[in-house]
């Protein structure tokens, strides 16, 4: 029986929630550096061990930040700032009349569950493929910018501590990074919105597109008739 | 309800909400500098939170003043809904002054028209041609957009609000082609949990949607009440934050940390009895400039033949010694008196200090009127330096040990390695 490595890591999958957590591991240990009275950065670097362990933390640790990190994004920056816009909505309610589902009893996320299956149903398939094209090519990207958001915010304010105790920058220089990097995250968290407002549209007309083409057809079947 | 009410009762949940949320960053502000939250609470994180909540609520209200800003940025309270109208022309011709009729639940206010946007309108606009393109193409109607705007219902609507008046009509100006959907957005007040307008239009072929966000009203208790006011504020917070951040972030370049560094780490030193001895620990000032530095000599035994005293490198009489400017060096000398008895000498020197903060921004020329304040923090402890000696006898002699017996040792070359 010969061994296979697992297809299941997914460059956008990678890009939207493993490196930001891997970030946000970082921040953890320069935040513990930080309080710390020993040099841990030091620590680090003085042998391999050290930084086999130190790498190992990164992955352990930033694997379980990435999907935490993606659910406070799902929770507040989606679900309560990005859905709160009126384009955001108003797609949202096109999408939900065209597909025929009533807002009050089922959440944005419930009607593109319930409208895949009805794909998968009634295409086959194939439009597993399509739905993975529209998540890949838009909504990773929207996860991404999101999560970086976050994992930004707490970083701009660990990093000047953090360089000033391990490399002994100047203060103000170190305060003028943390504003770039807090510049750097306010930035993708208006690409995580323009992004998502991409994936909205293209969802809908990715469903539009499917209903014209069962519509043809029905209307090609009439006309023969 | 008047409309004037609810602007008074928005304002001062603004404001509120703005003073919890400036308190709170002023405390974690002071904590991150260094000034005791308790000592300052009246004098300076009181003051300057209802200070700063009256200049942004201030602003706000100012900004709100304009439609498009109120629109987008005001305070939202939790009986706020935003009700999304979507009209489709689902007939075979174009649709001319229609009559949209909305009746509006009791107890429910309409708050203002949501002005035109010229630019992201036409997005919404997108013609549904899946149902009618062979129609269109079958009976060669070719209809013009005359421009529905949403803002004159809402305005019309608005206008008309009565409190007897429930059923409000709205006859259209524009054309509707076939096969177009337009979208109008409501923003209503209600006192009814989840309501649903009713909404009906004489036109058959005239498809009316409605739906509406999913942060409405909830269930009528303080919690839940709550829980909407921060859930549909969550925007103004984010930028709130992010804006009050940058500032902070300003005044934390003003106040840089009290932050020194140790050569060495530590100190592990074999010595022999019947020496004085002594290592220097240099300090170099990596922050702010540092006052009323102090060494703490805590060793397992108290014995006071270990000395630890401090030099700041400066000219004794120019200086205070307690004063350490930031970038220079200073140094610990630990030193062993000769009559230290043989043993093991475990402890730490613990090295505090405090320093002078201005914690407001150096941005307006204020200095120039006011002269600037400085506030002490309390004595941080900046570093521990721990020590391990060991005083070993002097060879061939007789001494007295740590716990006061007399011993005589022989002497062995292992006992007086360093």
């Amino acid at each position: 029986m010969t061994g296979e490595i697992p297809g299941q890591f997914e460059y956008e999958h990678l890009l939207s929630h493993t490196f930001p957590g891997f970030f946000t591991a970082v921040t953890f240990f320069m935040l513990i550096d930080v309080w710390s009275p020993s040099r841990l950065t030091e620590l680090v670097l003085s042998n391999y061990n050290n930084m086999i362990a130190f790498i190992g933390f990164v992955l352990l640790v930033g694997t379980i930040m990435g999907v935490i990190l993606d659910n406070i994004h799902h929770c507040i920056l989606e679900g309560l700032i990005f859905d709160q816009f009126d384009e955001v909505q108003l797609w949202i309610t096109k999408f939900n009349r065209l597909t025929k589902i009533d807002p009050n009893k089922f959440n944005h996320c419930d009607s593109e569950n319930i409208i895949y299956y009805n794909f998968v149903n009634t295409i086959g398939a194939d439009a597993l493929n399509y739905i993975t094209h529209l998540r890949k090519g838009k909504y990773c990207y929207s996860e991404f910018y999101a999560n970086t958001f976050i994992a930004l915010v707490p970083f701009s304010m660990v990093v000047p501590y953090y360089l000033l105790k391990t490399f002994q920058i100047s203060w103000s220089l170190c305060i003028c990074i943390s504003f770039f990097i807090l510049s750097i995250s306010c930035i993708s968290l208006v690409s995580s919105y323009q992004a998502y407002m991409n994936y909205n549209k293209s969802l809908y007309y990715l469903v539009l597109g499917f209903i014209n083409k069962d519509n043809n057809r029905r209307i090609s079947c009439q006309n023969r008739i | 309800m008047p409309e004037s009410h609810i602007n008074l009762k928005r304002i001062f949940y603004d404001f509120i909400f703005t003073l919890v949320l400036t308190a709170i960053l002023c405390a974690l502000l002071m904590k991150a500098i260094g000034l005791t939250i308790s000592d300052f609470l009246f004098s300076i994180v009181i003051p300057a939170s209802i200070i700063i909540a009256i200049i942004i609520s201030f602003f706000h209200w100012l900004l709100c003043n304009s439609d498009i800003y109120f629109w987008k940025f005001a305070f939202l309270l939790p009986g706020d809904i935003f009700y999304y109208i979507i009209a489709t022309n689902n007939g075979y011709s174009c649709i001319y002054d229609e009559e949209i009729k909305i009746k509006l639940p009791e107890g429910s206010v309409l708050i203002r028209p949501k002005p035109n946007h010229k630019n992201s309108e036409p997005a919404l606009k997108d013609v549904s041609r899946y149902r009618d393109d062979f129609r269109r193409i079958l009976k060669g109607l070719k209809c013009h957009h005359a421009g529905f705007l949403a803002d004159k219902l809402a305005s019309h609507i608005s206008d008309n609000c009565g409190s007897s008046e429930r059923s409000l009509w709205k006859n259209r100006t524009g054309a509707l082609s076939i096969g177009e959907s337009e979208s109008y957005v409501l923003w209503m007040h209600t006192k009814i949990n989840r309501t649903l307008i009713p909404i009906d239009t004489k036109n058959k072929f005239l498809d009316l949607t409605i739906s509406h966000c999913d942060w409405d009203r909830g269930d009528f208790c303080k919690l839940d009440s709550l829980y909407l006011l921060i859930s549909k504020n969550v925007i103004l917070l984010l930028i709130r934050l992010i804006v009050l951040a940058f500032f902070i972030l300003l005044i934390l370049m003003q106040n840089p940390p009290l932050n020194i560094v140790t050569e060495p780490l530590q100190v592990q030193e074999n010595w022999t009895y019947g020496e004085m001895h002594y290592v220097p620990i240099a300090i170099k000032n990596i922050g702010c400039d540092l006052f009323s530095v102090n060494v703490l000599n805590q060793n397992s035994s108290n014995d006071s033949s270990i000395n630890a005293t401090w030099s700041n490198n400066r000219w004794p009489n120019r200086w205070p010694r307690d004063y350490l400017k930031s970038g220079e060096i200073g140094f610990i000398n630990l030193s062993v008196q000769r009559n230290c008895s043989p043993g093991e000498y475990r402890g730490n020197l613990v090295i505090t200090a405090n320093a002078k903060r201005n914690p407001l921004p150096d941005l307006i020329p204020y200095y120039t009127i006011i002269p600037p304040t400085f506030y002490q923090t309390y004595a941080k402890t900046l570093v521990e330096v721990p020590f391990f000696i060991r005083i070993a006898p002097k060879p061939n002699a007789t001494v007295h040990l740590a716990n006061g017996k007399l011993k005589h040792e022989n002497f062995h070359p292992s006992s007086s390695r360093r």
